[in-house]
């Protein structure tokens, strides 16, 4: 690849003006490979930034909305370069400046906030020191004036009794304050820009309503301009003005916020918008991904990056990229529809068939029901479910006697000891008096913030833990301290899907190595070919090609990988399978495909299903009944629909209220609830 | 943290127990014992007897561990079998000279490994961090008894800058004995300096791939601070966990290097002992080293307790 890209790109806003703070023009990033090939990241990006202005970034993994955070200070990693364009930041222009002008920038005049709190702090200096050090590198006063700071830092961004925690070290802060160090890091000295890449992603819903609250109240009393960058639709509705859409490494649209959400005119972002499972959607209601993966950025990029998951895509999207086009700019190609694309002041788009795919992607979501081959053995279980949903959230008691819940647990109690404390009380409860019912066919979804025992009555439930307290039933028998024969069998009946499908499958073996093991295990198919042909089979199943059987989970991509984790948890038929979380490490757009195929399967097989997860959205459109956990307990459950409409316990009502809603309620004319 | 340490107390007393145990039993399992060597090749099984019956070693094997741990706990050493005078007095006069001679070369390992691992992990110029790697290399592969050679030959032989070997005692003459020590404690310390450089440069490196140095690159912390402030305190830990196994390696390396250099430390005394089968002096020998070996862990907990706040003393 030469570096020699075309600067075509365009200024979005109307003019370069004299407010125009951060002028970013024709960005282009490529990273080297190991086997000396590029990989395009950023391809031809640009955009202004005014004072003051909150521009969001959105986009999913790969799209280059991160990388280009990092490249507006030239903090790329080694193997990372700008092969094009400009970067102004006033009137220093940031790419071609040397290291130390860059260091002068950095932390001074543009603040950085990263994803995870918990391993963006020093672990072995205070918080002092941190702050000491932002506030040093850029020559701010002597050690007490510094220290004066750094305490009134502390206090803006909301940490209580400042002048005490300053001597304290990150591992004594939670998430969310360590987050808040951060951001107080960023801002101390109040930089013209504040760049926050995925700020809350790494926090519970509650923590991150409270940070999207300090990042805008900041934004107005400081002025600081904020570029938020983030793949969460509901937190660019709730803080930013401005939003920008990447795909591919390009920008494929670019609007004011409530209208870009609203009426969306890229394929792309209406997809994406498609895609995000709604708290306000009841029960049942289906997801609609975005059919394909993100394009392989190692190619070169010929027409839209999109084109080939686009359903409106024509012979032109193929071959000629789309140019997101100001209106302000004279443009050559006045019969384009590129003129007609940006006639609503502000919004831009790069696309050939603006406006035109919004309607295809909402209405290609398939309603619950049509995934049904057989309408009898539809309409059979349809009823049998709404006779269990009519007698409402304990089905178990007046169904019959043969219909008796596969899985009960009474008073499940799980404690965990420090070690080593003699004679300290020292023990976390993590389950507490936890008693539950999952009957055949059913999904019960378990919400809870993090540190709540979701996971760890996940383990019980497994059989990972033992329980310290209380019983487990499963088909009304006694399962709570199983024998080791006993076990056995119980593993085949309770599989378990992992939320992260990178760590959870072994780099090292095949994918038929990894669903065939189970078998394998539990001596299904002794059979070679058998085995084999059951492989395939459950391949299949979840909809990945069974030709795959002999790559290694590397050359698959996150989604294919949770697929291939589903897969091997099916394969010993499973009666109870258990989710943790098994779509917050996806995108948007692949997490509905994920949900589908496990409500899916969930209803063809029949299985039971526990559906633990912390985005009550998405909790809500699978499961019939749920669960709230909070320190350890179940403080509220029922029927899924009832408890998100009204909710009774205040747990319940905050984590409710704290779920960020992509749409603004404002822009749908509907009063805020 | 005084309890943590009365704590760990009983178990470091279990470990020179079984150590104790294991010295005894591996110094009788080696043929022929202290009397034959006394009596010389030449002498009867009778006198053989007799002094084996005068040394105490036709008693049970049990009786006679018994009886030197006791004197060991009551403090006293006794007297040696075949060099002569009383053990206590032989490994004082040693001690003082090996004492010298790891000291001397845990400086240099901590210096040189510093060194090498700063150097090779965060130089800027690829040259330096070719050199370093070449350096770190050959020190790993030369043995000591080589590169000991090697040493007198160009410092003492060839430039006639430093003596070859011996000692004068570094109270006598200060100054001149730096001059003696150095080209052993080098000599020493080098394959120690290397590993702990090469291990030094993955955790600096290790160190700065964590999310925290991105932070502090985002803040504008210059790239000097970077290292020393940021990312060396991170990386330090498990280097100080290194450096504990490697003080027992130069204990252990100390007696050929003193072999080479004429260095009259404990590391000759064990060689005299052990070929004359002088089970008190190598008996009390190794039990010190083993002793040593057990106190510079428990100083390795304190520091890394030190460098890193999340470990509390409970």
């Amino acid at each position: 690849m030469t570096s020699s890209t075309p600067t075509t790109s365009p200024t979005p806003t109307a003019s370069p003006s004299q407010d125009a703070l951060l002028d970013v023009r024709g960005l282009s990033v490529d990273f080297g490979t190991p086997d000396g090939a590029a990989v395009h990241a950023v391809r031809d990006v640009g955009f202004t930034l005014r004072r003051g202005e909150t521009l969001a970034v959105v986009g999913e993994s790969g799209s280059g909305k991160s990388t280009t955070a990092l490249a507006l200070t030239r903090m790329l990693p080694d193997t990372g370069r700008i092969t094009a364009g400009s970067v102004r930041l006033g009137d220093t222009e940031l790419t071609g400046a040397s290291e130390e002008e860059l260091r002068a920038v950095r932390g001074a005049r543009i603040g950085m906030i990263f994803q995870d709190p918990m391993t963006s702090l020093n672990p072995v200096l205070s918080i002092r020191t941190h702050l000491d050090e932002v506030l040093r590198a850029h020559g701010h006063g002597d050690r007490a004036a510094r220290r004066a700071r750094a305490e009134e830092l502390l206090a803006l961004v909301g940490i209580p009794d400042p002048r005490r925690r300053l001597d304290d070290h990150p591992h004594q802060f939670s998430g969310g304050q360590r987050q808040r160090v951060l951001i107080a890091m960023a801002l101390a000295n109040e930089p013209e820009v504040l760049v926050a890449d995925e700020p809350t992603t790494a926090l519970d819903a509650t923590v991150q309503e409270q940070i999207l609250g300090l990042l805008t109240r900041l934004n107005e009393e400081t002025g600081t301009a904020l570029v938020l960058i983030t793949h969460n639709m509901g937190v660019v509705a709730r803080t930013c003005a401005r939003l920008l859409v990447m795909y591919g490494g390009t920008v494929v649209e670019d609007g004011p916020t409530a209208e870009v959400l609203t009426r969306p005119r890229h394929p792309y972002t209406a997809g994406l918008l498609a895609a995000v499972p709604r708290l306000s959607s009841p029960s049942g209601t289906r997801l609609a991904g975005i059919p394909g993966s993100p394009p392989d950025l190692s190619l070169p990029l010929t027409g839209c990056a999109f084109a080939a998951r686009c359903a409106s895509a024509d012979e032109r999207c193929g071959s000629e990229a789309p140019v997101l086009e100001s209106p302000l700019l004279e443009s050559p190609e006045l019969e384009s529809p590129l003129l007609e694309a940006t006639s609503q002041a502000g919004h831009h788009v790069a696309c050939w068939h603006p406006d035109t795919a919004a309607s295809t992607v909402t209405s290609a979501a398939p309603p619950v029901r049509s995934r049904y081959r057989n309408p009898a053995e539809l309409a059979r279980r349809e009823a049998e479910l709404e006779v269990r949903l009519e007698v409402e959230g304990e089905p178990g008691d007046q169904l019959p006697a043969d219909d008796a819940p596969l899985l009960e647990t009474s008073a499940l109690r799980k404690e965990f000891r420090g070690r080593g404390r003699v004679g300290r009380r020292n023990r976390l409860v993590a389950v507490d008096d936890v008693s539950l019912r999952l009957h055949q066919g059913e999904t019960l979804g378990l919400v809870g913030e993090s540190g709540s025992g979701k996971s760890t009555l996940a383990r019980l439930l497994a059989h990972a833990h033992q329980a310290d307290g209380g019983t487990i039933r499963l088909r009304g028998q006694d399962v709570t301290r199983p024998s080791r024969t006993a076990l056995r069998t119980l593993r085949r009946q309770v599989q378990m899907v992992f939320q992260d499908p990178y760590a959870s499958l072994n780099p090292r073996m095949t994918v038929g190595d990894i669903v065939g093991e189970p078998l394998l295990v539990h001596g299904l198919h002794p059979d070679r070919a058998a085995r084999e042909a059951r492989v395939a089979e459950l391949l299949e199943l979840v909809g990945l090609d069974p030709a795959a059987v002999d790559r290694l989970p590397r050359a698959f991509s996150g989604g294919q990988r949770q697929r291939i984790g589903i897969a091997r948890a099916l394969a010993p038929e499973p009666s109870l399978l258990i989710c943790d979380e098994p779509v917050s490490a996806l995108d948007v757009s692949v997490q509905a495909q994920i949900v589908n195929l496990l409500s899916d399967l969930q209803r063809d097989l029949g299985l039971a299903l526990l559906f633990i997860a912390h985005d009550l959205a998405v909790v809500r459109q699978v499961s019939h009944r749920i669960a709230v956990m909070h320190r350890g307990r179940i403080v509220e459950s029922g029927p899924v629909d009832e408890v998100c409409e009204s909710p009774r316990h205040p747990y319940t009502q905050k984590l409710l209220s704290a779920v960020p809603d992509p749409v603004p309620a404002s822009a749908l004319g509907v009063p805020a609830a | 943290m005084r309890g943590y340490l009365l704590k760990r107390i009983p178990s470091a007393l279990l470990v020179l127990l079984l150590a104790s145990f294991l010295i005894f039993a591996i110094l009788r399992l080696v043929p022929g014992d202290a009397a034959e060597v006394l009596a010389g090749p030449d002498a009867g099984p009778e006198s053989v007897a007799a002094i084996r019956g005068q040394l105490g070693l036709d008693e049970p094997l049990l009786a006679q561990y018994a009886s030197w741990i006791g004197d060991l706990v009551r403090g006293d050493l006794g007297p040696s079998y075949a060099i002569g005078g009383q053990v206590a007095d032989l490994i004082g006069d040693g001690l003082g000279a090996t004492a010298e001679l790891t000291l001397g070369a845990l400086f240099f390992t901590v210096t040189l490994g510093l060194l090498f691992g700063v150097l090779g992990a965060a130089s800027r110029r690829r040259p330096v961090r070719v050199v370093v790697h070449a350096l770190t290399t050959g020190a790993l592969a030369v043995p000591p008894f080589v590169t000991g050679v090697l040493l007198v030959l160009v410092f003492a032989v060839g430039l006639s800058v430093l003596p070859s070997g011996g000692r004068v005692g570094l109270l006598e003459a200060p100054d001149l004995e730096l001059q003696y020590l150095l080209l052993p404690s080098l000599c020493l310390a080098l394959p120690s300096a290397a590993v702990l450089g090469r291990y030094l440069k993955d955790s600096l490196e290790r160190a700065f791939a964590e999310d925290y140095i991105r932070t502090a690159t985002a803040a504008g912390v210059p790239r000097r601070r970077l290292l020393w402030r940021h990312a060396l305190p991170n990386a330090l830990p498990p280097v100080v966990t290194l450096l504990g196994m490697q003080t027992g390696q130069l204990l252990g390396g100390a007696v050929l290097v003193e072999a080479i250099f004429a260095w009259p430390g404990l590391g000759q005394l064990a060689e005299q002992a052990l070929n004359r089968r002088d089970y008190p002096v190598v008996q009390d020998l190794l039990l010190l080293l083993v002793a040593v070996f057990v106190l510079v862990q428990l100083l390795t907990d304190v520091v890394y307790a030190a460098l890193d706040p999340r470990i509390r003393w409970e």
